[in-house]
């Protein structure tokens, strides 16, 4: 902001972007954003992301890593985690760990198919009209002895389920 | 990581022949073989003639009224 209140006074200008903002108080070079440089990931089948997890090493930290330009049997063991820490976000094992996000997703969908099944209620109750005649009882037993008579699926069907002797169902 | 996709394409190869076979298998003895014995079955004691006489008398047969 303070770098176009100056230009607003040299010149009357508008400046647009931010980019721009800063590129004219920087003497001619663009700060690169966050989203065009390389970015860190865990993932499990990228063993070395492109760029160290911690960006900004505080003092502390920038003392361990001149320490390890030396020899690594001079580190403790601390040293070697807070270093690996440094350049990795998460282990393996910690990546790789199992969530309870199933439980979640089983649930919402358990919950969607109940909200499901009361509109299907509703409307039956009170949207349908009425089924056709051909449900009714006599035309159902109707229907059914002429498929016996027909001897409609003898081998395995519902003809094979009545015992033509006795004129009943097979037990 | 060492040969991740080698262990994981292992695993899964053998997995999938086992469950295609499997899934091959139980249909044979599960569906197929009890279809063609209930088949043999019925057509051990079938009487044709008798079928078509039922049919008839039943008054299914628009051709072969019951008379």
């Amino acid at each position: 902001m303070l770098a176009s209140r100056v230009f607003s006074l040299v010149g009357r200008r508008s400046i647009s972007t931010s980019l721009c903002l800063r590129a004219h108080g920087h003497a001619g070079v663009v700060k690169a954003e966050d989203y065009s440089l390389s970015g860190y990931v865990d993932r499990r089948d990228v063993p070395l992301p492109e760029v160290a997890f911690v960006r900004d090493l505080s003092a502390q930290q920038k003392a361990l890593k001149e320490k390890e330009k030396a020899s690594w049997s001079a580190l403790s063991v601390d040293e070697k985690v807070e270093l690996y820490r440094i350049k990795f976000n998460e282990t393996y094992a910690e990546m790789n760990k199992g969530t309870n996000e199933w439980k979640t997703i089983l649930g919402g969908v358990l919950f969607f198919l109940g909200v499901t099944g009361l509109i299907l209620i509703w409307q039956k109750q009170f949207m349908y009209g009425a089924i056709p005649h051909t449900f009714s009882e006599e035309w159902l037993s109707a229907q059914t002895k002429r498929m016996l008579d027909m001897r409609v699926n003898p081998v395995e069907g519902i003809s094979a389920q009545w015992d033509f002797d006795k004129n009943e169902w097979k037990k | 990581m060492r040969r991740l996709l080698a262990r994981r394409m292992k695993f899964h190869l053998l997995g999938a022949f086992l469950v295609s076979v499997g899934c091959a298998t139980l249909y044979k003895f599960g569906v197929a073989e009890p279809r063609k014995r209930a088949y043999a079955e019925f057509y051990k004691s079938y009487d044709p003639m008798k079928d078509f006489q039922a049919m008839k008398a039943a008054g299914v047969l628009e051709c072969a009224p019951p008379k």
